[in-house]
């Protein structure tokens, strides 16, 4: 892949926070490598290049695309869809691309609820004229457009053909760097792969595992942490044992239980059900079930938008 | 790979079926089905004709695949397997449905819709089939030796089976001689025959017929291949079934059993004199001592309690054959066992707990077994109950029945043979004695089996008194050292104040004290009470969950001498069946761990009921969960819980039930909604099976999914079943408490209420998941259900996914 001219790389952000183009900063003097090597010719945070720039470009000349963010909008399924024409390699950069992330948890949710909410109801908003984003809007100066906003989240892999995919919230920084030099090595993986782990976080955590039983569910500040023992088995929920590994169990060796940003094992569908199995299965006492408050935010935080079910039922 | 061929048979029971399903129309769909290469319609595909064709489709046209649409299905599966097998493909190829019960039959009156499900059903077997893949026997060595945990009635008799059959057995015994509760006993009920009695080896020449029966003079320990370890226990259990490593810990008896010869001039030099436990401490013995009249091994012992050893050592110099080493130290032997049978039999609860009756703080309270030792002619009083605060004959004597036991403070259950043991003290009393007063106080007096009413109704001609109530309270009136029992007389309506020399108390049976360590050791369950569990109750009484190691006697429950004789014989049995060839011989329809994705959660290894699965370490402190093809029952409550989908079953991968999910709900062809109903091998789908034998109805939406135990299957199941159609899903499996893999139907269940506050969360009604534990005859059950579920999903409309 690597000739006598330079790699093309090309960034994205679609729904997502920003953290994820932080963690390509973090990535510090490593970008001193990929610079000599390529040129990246898109990345709307740092460089100022239009859309119709890339339109302009012809197909498949980017080489790799790194895309972070849902698909929330039309705008983000346009710039999905265009930036899979224009790159030969896409890769599903961060949880929201890969697995919708928190944003996906709109899904819990459809348009008309999450505007009434956005547009009315929050403390801070007074809207007595009830607007409301609107797709088109005439002004004498001709006829102003605004992207759709969807009722359902998607995944890039949803939206278009992925190559690689690379969660986290944000990826951790040394699964990057092995990203980048795997690609720029030319050396790459069959499609479809991971550029984390294939064993869970679980593996990587320094807790303690001792009886494996959980005998009752309590939130991290309800508990007398003792800084060993896991966290299951002093009540508390962690995802680590349903959730790709990768990031060094970081969130666990600053004493957080894992939510699961890594997203779903690679054998496994839905995230948040593998994790339910789990934990039903080993629970002893039922009554541990009803102390289960809220199962989508607990075991399907990053992964609602890719799960088998995807969304709430609205009615 | 090869190419998949598969080859679908389709029996219409005789022409049976065939006047509700359209077989034409069956047999053109299968045939559009990818894969398929053969088509075959017949009366009956298991035997005869049938299964020769099936034959020749893998001689000849070779099908690699075999789908049967037959009915009995569990026959079917077994004929047609050995069939294919012998043709030379291997037997797990082959996918059986049952058309006729689960389509047919239960959809009879809607012939159409009959034949839509059908395609579903048969659709669903083809995708199954495609998938499935070879599955190898393995052999496992089988060591022929036998330990036997106990050596009381139970352990003996199972032991002296064993020992016949030519196995060796170690029979281990943590006391200092064979004999167990049993040999205290003096006497049995009904026979009153003397009390250690258990069936010597017929082809024993020295022993005659008429001392066969008797334990003193059968010549037990003469038995070739019986290996007799007294004073010893077991302290570590390794290995697996057919091939345990046994560490057996053996206490020193600081007397060389080969080399004594009973002479006594050991007890009359030494000094020391102790209270013998053995007689109830209503007599005493020397610091070496041998319990009379006789017992096995016949050779002393020392009491390392009460010797002073090289301060003394008067024995050593008096033995004539220099058979005493007082430098004797603790050994342990490791024993190399295909399986383990435990009878460690039952224990006399301590009643002092119980305080109104005062047992250890008034000295003629006293429990059974104290008064059968004074009851036997070699006892400490020479067959004399006595009052032993003061020695003198005790002439009123009161029993106290069910002390410890019926009684919701103590032991809720019955011990079964303490009614008869009071029955059995007060004749032999009152033979002796016929003046004696004897009394017994009982809640009811439990008489079951064979000649036990008689015995009651001799005691009662005999003179024994009655009295139904509970007492409330003993006192000791300190002036006369007389005791009075406090009871209400309940059918005479008045309180007694029964007057008494001497009170026994018919206390409960426990377990012995070593039950819940032995358990843990082994690996194996104790009931509610503290008892040995059996496996099934009544196909499998002496098995355990776990191969090789079976259970008998007192040990499973209190028992009297003949079940207990009954139950070793019992385990003696599935003993030897379990190691005759030598080898264990099993299909590998078990889990597999891909080591790759394990990520180390530890959860499989305490959820398998077997404890098939352990960890192995994998260095830097990382571990990889590992199944143990031996022990593993091929249940999938492993797969069930496993959150990275590391572990298979490799008889039902995941992608088999979700290829069946798919098919099942592919086509409807009726105007209900889809209902898919989870079912597991055993109960579950013996329920179905039932409800189409006996042509109940339920609607033709509802589609079965097997699996092998309901413990499999993962909430991502069900949710893919919603995603793939279905309006409702049911999961059918055993009663919890009689799941055929133990917990499966248990973590299903717990599984169905996480997946029910799911759904909720989704905006999904949870009632259209359900959860159903029934048996074989419950089919009307079954089809209750399917009617009732269907009818509230009706209800709810349809459930529309994005
Ligand atoms: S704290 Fe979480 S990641 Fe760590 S051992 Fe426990 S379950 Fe696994
Ligand atoms: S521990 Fe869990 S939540 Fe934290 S970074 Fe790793 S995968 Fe994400
Ligand atoms: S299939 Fe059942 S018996 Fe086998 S390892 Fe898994 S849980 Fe244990
Ligand atoms: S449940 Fe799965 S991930 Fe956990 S130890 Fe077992 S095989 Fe490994």
């Amino acid at each position: 892949m690597r000739g006598p001219q330079k790699l093309k790389f090309a960034f994205y952000w679609a729904a997502s926070c920003g953290g994820c183009e932080i963690a390509v900063l973090d990535i510090n003097e490593k970008i001193l490598d990929v610079v000599q090597v390529a040129d990246i010719v898109f990345w709307p945070v740092a460089i100022d290049i239009k859309y119709k720039d890339v339109e302009a470009t012809p197909d498949k000349s980017i080489d790799v695309c790194f895309f972070n963010g849902a698909i929330r909008n039309s705008e983000q399924e346009y710039m999905a869809r265009l930036l899979r024409q224009k790159s030969k390699v896409l890769v599903a950069f961060g949880s929201c691309a890969c697995d919708g992330s928190v944003v996906g948890l709109g899904n819990l949710w459809n348009r008309e609820k999450i505007f009434e909410r956005a547009y009315f109801e929050t403390p801070s908003t007074r809207n007595p004229e009830r607007t409301t984003p609107q797709t088109s809007l005439k002004v004498p100066q001709g006829e102003l457009e605004l992207p759709e906003f969807y009722d359902t989240v998607k995944t890039l892999a949803q939206t278009v053909d992925v190559d690689y995919f690379i969660s986290g919230c944000p990826p951790p920084v040394p699964r990057i760097i092995e990203a980048l030099d795997v690609i720029l090595s030319g050396r790459l993986p069959p499609k479809g792969s991971s550029f984390l782990l294939n064993k869970s976080v679980c593996d990587e955590c320094p807790r303690e595992k001792k009886d494996r039983k959980i005998t009752q569910v309590k939130r991290i500040y309800e508990i007398d942490d003792d800084f060993k023992t896991c966290f299951l088995e002093q009540g508390v929920i962690c995802m680590g044992p349903a959730t790709r590994g990768g990031c060094s169990a970081q969130c666990l060796k600053a004493n957080i239980p894992c939510t699961g940003c890594g997203g779903p094992a690679p054998r496994v569908e839905d995230q948040g059900a593998a994790m339910i199995s789990a934990f039903a299965s080993i629970t002893a006492d039922p009554k541990v079930i009803e102390q289960v408050v809220d199962p989508i935010g607990t075991f399907y935080k990053y992964s609602l938008a890719n799960s088998i079910l995807r969304r709430r039922v609205m009615r | 790979m090869e190419e998949v061929k598969v080859g679908v048979f389709l029996s219409d029971c005789g022409g049976q079926i065939a006047k509700i399903l359209d077989f034409e129309a069956l047999t053109n769909f299968v045939k559009t089905v990818p894969g398929v290469t053969l088509v075959a319609r017949g009366s009956e595909f298991w035997r005869g004709q049938g299964l020769q064709t099936i034959v020749d489709a893998v001689k000849t046209k070779k099908i690699n695949r075999v789908v049967v649409a037959e009915a009995v299905p569990k026959i079917s599966e077994v004929a047609v397997a050995k069939a294919v097998e012998a043709a030379g493909l291997n037997p797990h190829l082959v996918e059986v449905l049952d058309l006729k019960d689960h389509c047919a039959w239960p959809h009879r009156d809607t012939p159409k819709e009959a034949t839509e499900k059908a395609k579903a059903m048969l659709l669903a077997a083809i995708e199954k089939a495609k998938l499935l893949e070879p599955i190898e026997k393995a052999e496992f060595p089988a060591v022929k030796s036998v330990l036997v945990i106990g050596g009381g009635i139970a352990g003996m008799q199972a032991a002296e089976d064993l020992a016949d059959m030519g196995f060796q057995v170690y029979l281990v015994e943590k006391e200092p001689f064979l004999g167990g509760l049993a040999a205290k006993a003096v006497r049995f009920f009904p026979t009153d025959d003397c009390a250690i009695c258990i069936q010597s080896p017929k082809d024993l020449a020295a022993v005659t017929q008429t001392s066969r029966k008797c334990v003193y003079r059968s010549g037990f320990s003469e038995i070739p291949n019986l290996n007799i370890l007294t004073n010893a226990k077991i302290v570590k259990v390794e290995g697996s079934p057919g091939n345990f490593r046994v560490t057996v810990e053996r206490k020193p008896r600081y007397v060389d059993e080969k080399k004594c010869v009973a002479c006594d001039l050991c007890t009359i030099v030494c000094p020391v004199e102790v209270l013998d436990e053995y007689n109830a401490k209503l007599s005493k013995r020397k610091a070496i001592y041998i319990n009379k009249p006789l017992v096995y091994p016949p050779a002393y012992v020392i009491d390392a309690k009460a010797c002073k050893f090289h301060e003394c050592a008067k024995c050593v110099e008096v033995c004539p054959t220099k058979a005493i080493n007082l430098d004797q130290k603790t050994e342990q032997v490791t024993l190399n066992v295909g399986s383990i049978i435990v009878a460690t039999g039952f224990r006399e609860y301590d009643p002092s707990v119980i305080k109104e009756y005062h047992y250890g703080e008034y000295s003629d309270v006293v429990t059974h077994l104290e008064l059968a030792r004074m009851l036997d002619a070699f006892g400490p009083t020479g067959g004399v109950p006595i009052k032993p605060s003061d020695g003198q004959p005790a002439k009123r004597i009161v029993f106290v029945q069910c002390v410890g036991s019926r009684d919701r403070r103590w032991n809720p259950y019955c011990s079964s043979i303490c009614c008869m043991i009071s029955l059995k003290h007060a004749t032999m009393i009152k033979e002796a004695f016929p003046d004696a007063d004897v009394t017994i106080c009982y809640i009811d007096i439990r008489t079951t089996g064979r000649e036990h009413e008689y015995y009651y109704e001799r005691a009662r001609d005999m003179g024994v008194k009655f009295v139904k109530g509970r007492p409330s309270e003993i006192v000791h009136d300190p002036a006369t050292n007389t005791l009075i029992v406090e009871v209400e007389d309940e059918l005479l309506r008045r309180l007694l104040e029964l007057e008494a020399d001497l009170v026994v108390l018919a206390t409960a049976m426990v377990p012995s004290e070593d039950a819940k360590e032995l358990a843990q050791m082994l690996g194996i369950e104790l009931d509610q009470d503290g008892f040995f569990k059996e496996y099934n109750a009544k196909l499998r009484p002496t098995e355990t969950k776990r191969r090789g190691i079976f259970i008998c006697g007192g040990a499973v429950f209190p028992k009297d001498a003949p079940t207990t004789s009954l139950h070793a014989h019992s385990a003696a049995v599935k003993a030897a069946k379990f190691l005759m060839n030598g080898k264990i011989v099993k299909d590998l329809k078990v889990a597999v761990v891909n080591q790759d994705y394990c990520g180390n959660c530890q959860f499989c290894p305490v959820t398998c009921p077997y404890g098939a699965i352990t960890l192995e370490p994998k260095g830097d402190g990382h571990f990889a969960a590992k199944v143990s093809e031996i022990l593993c029952e091929g249940c999938g409550v492993c797969v069930g819980t496993c959150p990275v989908g590391a572990i298979e079953l490799r008889h039902l991968k995941p992608s088999q039930i979700s290829a069946q999910i798919k098919a099942l709900l592919s086509i409807n062809g009726t105007s209900k909604p889809l209902v898919l109903a989870f079912s597991c091998s055993e109960c579950g789908h013996a329920a179905v099976d039932s409800s189409g034998m006996a042509m109940m109805n339920y609607p033709a939406n509802v589609r079965v999914l097997r699996v092998p135990c309901t413990g499999v299957i993962q909430v991502q199941h069900i949710l893919e079943a919603f995603r793939a159609g279905a309006q409702g899903v049911m999961v059918v499996g055993c009663k919890p408490d009689g799941c055929h893999y133990e917990v499966g139907s248990q973590k299903a269940k717990q599984k169905v209420e996480m997946a029910k506050r799911l759904l909720q969360a989704y905006g999904i009604e949870p009632e259209r998941l359900e959860m159903f534990n029934l048996v074989f005859i419950e089919g009307d059950k079954f089809a209750e259900a399917a009617k009732t579920m269907t009818e509230k999903v009706e209800k709810l409309g349809p459930l529309q996914l994005a």
